[in-house]
């Protein structure tokens, strides 16, 4: 009986993964497959595959603005990473191990901000900052120049959106990391003599870093596959990555859906590579 | 005057809009439904068109789901490779390319065109112009004083412009790709690669959204000028007080929406009896009296003055068989100047 039960149990669990295995191979293989395969084939008017090609990838190694948009890419996504590590860790470190008052504010804030849309965000974003919006129109008003003060349609605009956006999250995790932390540690090492910025360095930090590194890794992955800000802040300012490359492979007429397909090869490439060392973490 | 007498020639090349065969009433009416795939949309015109359709053939019920014109070619072509055609009818610029060669497009050539100008219909009946587009720039009343409204093509080029200037992402011919075909044709290739290299110098934003959007950031003042814009958004706008101008810098570009039929369409006698209605001048005073502009030479818009013959305006046409052939390389040189 007892040996029943443990087989069942043993079981049952195998049982879950396979299930959810099988689910998710269902879901994830066929579009891979398509994606691949489009990826390397030449095809005819009606969709079907002519041919083996390597075309799609040797144009996207060798054009000037696919390699740049590559670049892009990584530039846009570390930057994001590096911003919102910053922004909502600080944040997240002055809450949970200072007395700054109005801390409901920050909780507040961040479950508001994660309740809203990515796109509406963007979309605020760009009424801030963008050239109509009050920032500029204040510089204008107090400078009497008719010029910008701040260009929203840069890198520099790209990264600080991204990285708001994802700073809420950031918070709220590294918020959990530093209360689950043993606070005793840095009282300890306070009471040693140590600095606000010495026990920050050698033993808050330390402490969080396991956190810390799958926060960065997360936030880089969901950059490099990011859409909205691309879009929305980056082609009016003539400055594309990997996403939407892609998209605009697919609305030309008539769609380059190999080149569109050897793009998004890359990236699934680049976000598998990121994927194996965030599950190592 | 000169709009009476315009109206008068217009109506007097028929008396009346010759009504559809009635063999092909009956067939339409017992397959019952009509699969409309558009490119045009839902609110502006697809449900009042199908309303009206419903309304005059009350047993025949028309479905319909609207999408860009590639996604629209894209989701017939995997539809027949699947063998499960679902749509009878579409429309769009550019979509009748993206399938014929496939063979995804029956031939018809409608009665109510019969009498239009052929570069309105396809020698083939491949397609038949729907309605019409006359891509021109815009300018906000606002923050653009009335002694700095640029009159032409060369006045873009005044470097208080630079950075000013909004188009669309679309690579259509009725984006930036129709911008150069314009310049190309009407300044000549070397003249005309030299207009564009110093139009790129003035760095015109890219907005990436439809044609439609840029105007509206030129309303808001976020840019006080754009390019390739249509007329008749800009008139719809001014009807409720918007501060911005469509402006005759011509020639203005001038394409045309396509209606075509699936080949081995589901419902191919709904497919005609919607299409003859769409094309018939019923079907094209729907498209007037919501803001579209017919194609049919005998419908008046409903600002006159948004079609050339009433106008004055001068015109280049972008054929549909010139659209399909060398768009690739207007958008080449979008991609070499622009980005």
């Amino acid at each position: 009986m007892a040996g029943m039960l443990h087989w069942f149990r043993h079981d049952s669990r195998r049982i879950i993964s396979i299930t959810v295995g099988i689910v998710l191979a269902v879901l994830m293989l066929p579009p891979l497959y398509i994606l691949l395969q489009d990826s390397i084939t030449t095809t005819d008017a009606v969709g079907d595959v002519t041919g083996f090609t390597l075309g799609h990838f040797a144009k996207m190694f060798t054009d000037k603005d696919a390699l740049r948009s590559i670049w892009n890419s990584l530039v846009f996504a570390a930057g994001s990473t590096v911003l919102s590590l910053i922004a909502g860790g600080v944040l997240a470190w002055l809450v949970e191990r200072t007395n700054a008052p109005f801390k409901i504010l920050a909780y507040l804030a961040t479950i508001i901000s994660l309740g809203t849309p990515y796109i509406l965000h963007v979309i605020a974003w760009l009424f801030l900052l963008g050239k109509v919006g009050p920032l500029n129109d204040l510089y204008r008003l107090v400078s009497g120049s008719t010029d910008n003060l701040f260009n929203v349609n840069s890198m520099t605009g790209m990264i600080l959106i991204e990285g708001f956006l994802w700073s809420p999250l950031v918070f709220l995790l590294l918020g959990a990391t530093f209360r689950a932390a043993n606070a005793d540690m840095e009282e300890a090492a306070r009471m040693s003599g140590a600095t606000v910025a010495q026990t920050w360095r050698r033993v808050s930090l330390p402490l969080a870093m396991p956190a810390l590194l799958a926060l960065a890794l997360f936030v880089f992955i969901r950059a490099i596959g990011g859409f909205e800000v691309p879009a929305l802040v980056g082609m009016p300012g003539r400055i594309y990555v990997l996403t939407t490359d892609v998209y605009e492979a697919t609305i030309v007429v008539p769609p380059d859906l190999g080149y569109a397909a050897a793009f998004s090869v890359v990236m699934v490439a680049i976000v598998a590579v990121l994927l194996y060392f965030y599950s190592r973490l | 005057m000169r709009f009476f007498l315009a109206v008068l020639l217009l109506a007097s090349l028929r008396a009346e809009a010759a009504e559809p065969d009635p063999a092909l009433v009956a067939a339409a009416v017992k397959e019952g439904t009509v699969v409309w795939y558009s490119t045009l949309i839902v609110n502006q015109i697809v449900r009042p068109m199908a309303e009206a359709f419903e309304k005059k053939y009350p047993g025949i019920k028309v479905q319909y789901s609207r999408a860009a014109s590639s996604d629209v070619a894209l989701k017939i072509r995997n539809e027949a490779r699947a063998r499960r055609t679902q749509s009878d009818l579409f429309d769009g610029s550019n979509t009748v390319f993206l399938l014929e060669d496939a063979g995804l497009v029956a031939d018809y050539r409608p009665r109510a065109a019969e009498d239009w100008p052929q570069e309105l219909r396809d020698k083939q009946g491949r397609w038949t112009a729907l309605n019409m587009f006359y891509w021109t720039a815009a300018v906000n009343t606002n923050t653009v004083k009335p002694e700095d409204v640029p009159h032409s093509y060369a006045d873009l080029l005044n470097p208080r412009w630079k950075g000013q200037i909004a188009w669309t992402y679309d690579l259509t011919p009725g984006g930036p790709p129709g911008f150069i075909y314009n310049i190309l044709t009407t300044m000549g290739q070397d003249k005309g690669m030299a207009y564009l290299r110093a139009f790129a110098k003035q760095e015109p934003v890219t907005i990436p959204a439809a044609q439609r959007v840029v105007l509206d950031k030129v309303i808001s003042g976020e840019y006080p000028l754009a390019v390739m814009t249509l007329n008749y958004h800009a008139t719809i706008s001014i009807a409720k007080g918007a501060p911005v101008q469509w402006l005759r810098m011509e020639p203005l570009l001038q394409s045309m929406s396509l209606i075509s039929i699936v080949n081995n369409s589901p419902h191919p006698n709904a497919a005609r009896l919607f299409e003859e209605f769409m094309l018939s001048d019923e079907g094209q005073k729907v498209l007037a009296d919501n803001d579209y502009l017919p194609a049919s030479p005998r419908v008046p818009a409903k600002v006159p003055q948004n079609k050339p013959e009433i106008g004055g305006f001068k015109v280049n046409t972008v054929s549909p068989d010139q659209a399909r052939d060398e768009l690739p390389k207007w958008v080449a040189i979008y991609h070499e100047l622009f980005r």
